[in-house]
């Protein structure tokens, strides 16, 4: 089935009004594509009749929830974009962890953690460097907008292609398998918590306070440049002086803030609060 | 291995202009549109040389100057500054920034080349 | 926001904390004080990149003349202030346009660059003539940058002066040129083509560019052909895409106007660039002359497209796939055929079935018998499909066995087609055992494709099938055929344990509508299940029986599921069930129906069209839902209308 351009171009204004996500024409095949298992589930014949659904009954705000779920893509796995990981290993958090000397807290937000394979690679990281045998306090908020993905998030277990760029004695260390699945042992789960949070409702990420570290990747790319604007900003007001922003390694800053300082380190960028 | 010159400014025209000069001295280009996106290509590829304009939003030409110098690895980068400013005050705040040539707009293929060659020689 | 909290916000902004500056600076814009801006201007100054973005942040919020008359003295300070300065005027100088426009005349040449930038980009055209006239200006920068902004407002009006401009030295010579190119005003064309002779290479250069922006010079063309043969390579690309764009949105007939042995050369080196755009163009190139060669290069090039492009490769296999089937070379297109790029054989495979090439039906059924990948197998039996040869139905019909559901659901498509009788029967035999519903559907359309008696003998004999999904597939089919034969053991599945083959049942049955089928579906009315009510009331809802809509006034407008309510309130709105009007009220007014559904009824009440209910919906005018609100006002249109005799339902 396919929607008119019209119909297409409501869809598109209000996901984006209700969460920043925005579609472009070129993929317009996908909202065809997705929306129609919600159109069977909730009886309707037509993308009209959904949107009016959407629209205007009371019901509509359990909707939202559904709809996000099969509006965002999850195709993850673990240590994804090594170069980025070897800049958070080799540089960030030995500067994170001269910075809180006195402290001896790391703060991490994961903040479009989808089925949360990335912020269990995060602790791992921080497993593999004994921070938490010497006393330190780790805590890694890992968050995204789909509920969905968020309940995979907490299932914490991975097939074999989620599994694939895991070094193996990581594997044998973190994880234990179960019914064919590679299960996050609990000692790395504990480092972790997830929460629903759509990074467009600016008040409830304003509460994500003391950052240390704020990982985004391929969540931004969704967004045009007045929206990345709002939550790169919010960002920034997220971190603690002279925290780190990691956002995806295709994506850049350069025509949306100056608060934050392009840093190189293995062939990528990361971004420091300035 | 041709050489390869990153051209910042924020107005394409220019950048494209440059580019085309540089390329009969015999460079490749990678162009940005401010000091920021210059540090992002910067991360990517090495060059061999820089030339940036001075009024650019987000980071400016100077800035850019002061980081480059800021960092080891950066301190022997030639860096041409090209710019509508002609003041004396504009082109000695250029070089005590560090950089290593300073130009004003309009600038000619000749004498874009001449300085070229001379810092990359 | 109070004096003493004004002040308060003022001493933050004082603070030696960057953090409490820059939420101060956020509240300033926001306090409707007008005493905020000077120290707002001032913060321009901080040296913390963070408050500098919320001090912009503010002002570009307040907005207005005040702030654009501050801003502009700033523009000679120092480079980060300034450069701010401008950031800012960018967002806010179109509503200040009239502060703006006389210093495009200021004394010193800086600030006039910056407001004649500045303009360029605030888009608004008023400041056309003060543009144009900054193209005299005496300082060939600001005269570079008016050119620029004019082609960025598209300043038709503006081209004379532009074209007096091209005497001017090569720096400002190229702005125009570029400005030039994006109005795209043709008169521009016969002073653009003199330059082609005898610019600079960089001039040259920007006037290829610009003229592949005009829609009209087809004139252009055939000089760009000639620079071929002289130019490097970067030229060469640049030009390939112009003459390639120019020939397409002209309609050209490229072919007749270049000659293969050069021209090929040409295409097969723009095919072999990194540069997505110039591929295109080669491609395109090939399908413009319908030269065989084109097969050779374009396949080549694919193979290595497939891994670096990845995802974006998708544009350039479509683009091939075009040129595939002009340019023709059947030998090549089966050399590729045992290529090791999986989506250079679909490629393949697919053009040698758009183009029914005989030969090559035999190697796409070993492809079917034995290539690994499911997209190489799907293609290759829907191009046998498209070839149509009858003695390859064997080997469609044993891709009906194919591990793959893609595959699966192709063969039976393509044995739809084909409405061979000897595809029943695997049909039959692959729709019991198959998993996935999308395949069934393949299989049931390609089984009700051919009216066959023996399909329709199958499908019942499958009403009775173990599984649910099988019983399920064989309503559908059969509901779409309608046998009389099928009616009497459709209604003993009525009462099938699977409410999804119920629903299938019922909306098989409805499609009869015999009074002797009615009972069925009455009884799905009644059914556990929602799905299977809503089925009987979109059953009952095209049947004239009153009957059927007594049916559904009583328990298609009781039922306790929203959507077999709603869709009861539609259709017997449509068919005008007089004797449903109170009821339908009922759910108008009611305050605690969904907002939904009381639309629905609403608009049900405007179609049956009984003039009594007139003052109800009169009042739902102005209901507190804007929906309910509008509905009403559209019934009330209907049943006035109705009045005056006209159907505003034909």
């Amino acid at each position: 089935m396919e929607m008119t351009e019209q119909t297409f171009a409501s869809f598109r204004d209000l996901i984006y009004e209700k969460s920043g996500i925005y579609f472009p024409d070129n993929k317009k095949y996908l909202l065809d594509s997705r929306l129609t298992s919600r159109l069977t589930d909730r009886n309707c014949a037509t993308f009209e009749e959904y949107l009016a659904f959407l629209k205007t009954d009371g019901l509509r705000e359990k909707e939202f929830p559904a709809l996000f779920n099969v509006v965002t893509t999850n195709e993850t796995f673990l240590f994804r974009d090594l170069p980025q990981l070897q800049a958070f290993n080799d540089h960030i958090l030995p500067a994170v962890i001269k910075e809180n000397q006195e402290t001896k807290r790391v703060k991490i937000w994961s903040a479009a953690c989808s089925t949360g394979d990335e912020p269990y690679t995060l602790a791992i990281l921080l497993l593999e460097r004994g921070l938490d045998l010497s006393g330190w306090n780790l805590e890694i908020a890992a968050s995204d907008i789909s509920e969905a993905a968020l309940g995979s998030a907490r299932r914490a277990a991975y097939g074999t292609y989620a599994m694939r760029h895991v070094a193996p004695p990581l594997q044998s260390r973190y994880f234990m398998m179960e019914d064919g699945l590679h299960c996050v042992k609990p000692e790395v789960k504990r480092l972790v918590r997830f929460a629903h949070i759509n990074l467009f409702d600016t008040a409830r990420v304003k509460l994500m306070k003391g950052m240390d570290v704020i990982f985004c990747r391929n969540c931004l790319i969704y967004f045009d440049d007045k929206a990345k604007k709002r939550v790169v900003d919010s960002f920034y007001d997220c971190l603690n002086p002279r925290g780190y922003l990691v956002i995806g390694f295709s994506e850049s800053l350069h025509n949306v803030t100056r608060a934050f300082h392009p840093i190189s380190s293995h062939k990528t960028v990361v971004y420091q609060k300035v | 291995m041709p050489k390869q010159v990153l051209i910042v400014d924020d107005c394409a025209v220019t950048r494209k202009l440059v580019a085309l000069y540089l390329k009969k001295a015999g460079f490749g280009s990678v162009q940005a549109e401010n000091g920021l996106e210059a540090l992002e290509k910067l991360a990517q590829e090495p060059v061999d040389l820089v030339v940036t304009d001075l009024n650019m939003p987000r980071m400016d030409g100077l800035a850019l100057t002061k980081s480059l110098r800021s960092e080891p690895q950066y301190a022997r980068l030639p860096i041409v500054m090209l710019t509508t400013e002609a003041e004396e005050t504009a082109r000695a705040t250029g070089l005590e920034a560090g950089v290593s040539a300073y130009l004003t707009k309009p600038v000619s293929q000749e004498r874009l080349d001449e300085v070229v060659q001379t810092l990359t020689a | 926001m109070s004096a003493t909290t004004f002040e308060a916000c003022l001493a933050r902004f004082r603070s030696s904390d960057p953090g409490v500056r820059r939420q101060a600076a956020e509240a300033l814009g926001e306090c409707n004080w007008p005493e905020a801006l000077p120290p707002l201007v001032e913060g321009l100054k901080d040296e913390n990149p963070g408050v500098q973005e919320a001090v912009m942040a503010a002002l570009i919020r307040i907005g207005g003349t005040h702030v654009v008359s501050s801003l502009v003295p700033l523009l000679r300070e120092d480079a980060s202030t300034r450069n701010l300065a401008v950031e800012v005027l960018e967002q806010t100088g179109g509503n200040a346009l009239e502060l703006l426009l006389p210093l495009v005349r200021h004394g010193d040449p800086h600030v006039r660059k910056f407001i004649v930038d500045i303009l360029g980009k605030v888009n608004d055209a008023r400041a056309i003539p003060a543009l144009t006239a900054a193209l005299q200006d005496r300082d060939t920068n600001v005269r570079g940058s008016a050119a620029e902004a004019l082609g960025k407002l598209g300043a038709r009006e503006a081209v004379p002066q532009l074209l007096r401009l091209l005497n001017d030295e090569e720096w400002v010579l190229f702005s125009v040129i570029e400005a030039l190119g994006r109005i795209a005003d043709s008169t521009a064309l016969p002073a653009l083509m003199a330059l082609l002779k005898d610019g600079s290479e960089a001039i040259r250069y920007a006037v290829i560019e610009a003229l592949g922006n005009f829609q009209d010079s087809a004139a252009c063309v055939k000089p760009m052909l000639d620079l071929l043969p002289s130019a490097d390579r970067d030229l060469r690309y640049l030009l390939t895409k112009n003459i390639i764009t120019l020939a397409g949105t002209n309609g050209l007939d490229l072919k007749s106007m270049v000659n293969p042995e050069w021209f090929v050369p040409v295409l097969e080196d723009a095919v072999q660039a990194d540069e997505e755009q110039v591929i295109l163009a080669g491609i395109r190139g090939f399908e413009m002359i319908e030269n065989p060669a084109g097969t050779v290069a374009i396949l080549v090039r694919l193979e290595g497209v497939a891994t670096t492009f990845q995802e974006q490769a998708g544009e350039i296999f479509e683009q091939a796939g075009r040129a595939l089937l002009r340019c023709a070379d059947v030998s090549a297109l089966l050399a590729a055929l045992t290529s090791p790029v999986e989506r250079v054989v679909s490629l393949a495979a697919e053009t040698l079935g758009k183009i029914r090439a005989r030969e090559a039906v035999q190697p796409l059924a070993q492809l079917i018998l034995r290539h690994g990948d499911r997209d190489v197998r799907r293609q290759a039996v829907e191009a046998l499909g498209r070839i149509g040869d009858p003695i390859t139905i064997r080997f469609v019909i044993s891709a009906l066995e194919d591990e793959n559901g893609h595959v699966r659901g192709a063969a039976a498509t393509v044995l739809g087609k084909w409405t061979n009788q000897s595809g029943i029967e695997p049909l039959c035999g692959r729709l019991i055992v198959e998993p996935y519903a999308d395949v069934r559907a393949a299989i049931v359309d390609a089984l009700c494709a051919d009216p066959h008696p023996l399909v329709s003998e199958r499908l019942i004999g499958l009403l009775g099938h173990q599984r649910e999904e099988v019983r399920e597939a064989a309503a559908r089919g059969l509901g779409r055929l309608r046998p009389p034969a099928a009616l009497s053991p459709l209604q003993d599945a009525a009462s099938d344990p699977s409410w999804l083959v119920r629903v299938a049942v019922v909306e098989a049955i409805g499609g009869y509508q015999f009074k002797s089928a009615l009972d069925a579906v009455l009884m799905g009315l009644s059914d556990d299940h929602e799905k299977v009510r809503l089925a009987a009331v979109l059953a009952l809802a095209g049947w004239n029986q009153p009957e059927a809509e007594e049916a559904l006034r009583i328990e298609g407008l009781s039922d306790q599921d929203l959507w077999v309510r709603y869709r009861a309130c539609e259709s017997l709105g449509a068919r005008r069930a007089a004797a449903a009007v109170p009821a339908l009220l009922d759910i108008a007014r009611g305050n605690r129906e969904p907002v939904m559904l009381r639309r629905i009824a609403v608009q049900a009440l405007g179609c049956i069209g009984d003039p009594s209910v007139k003052d109800t919906i009169r009042e739902l005018m102005w209901d507190h839902d804007p929906a309910v609100a509008a509905a009403a006002g559209d019934a009330l249109d209907a049943l006035q209308g109705g009045e005056e005799g006209a159907d505003p339902w034909k």
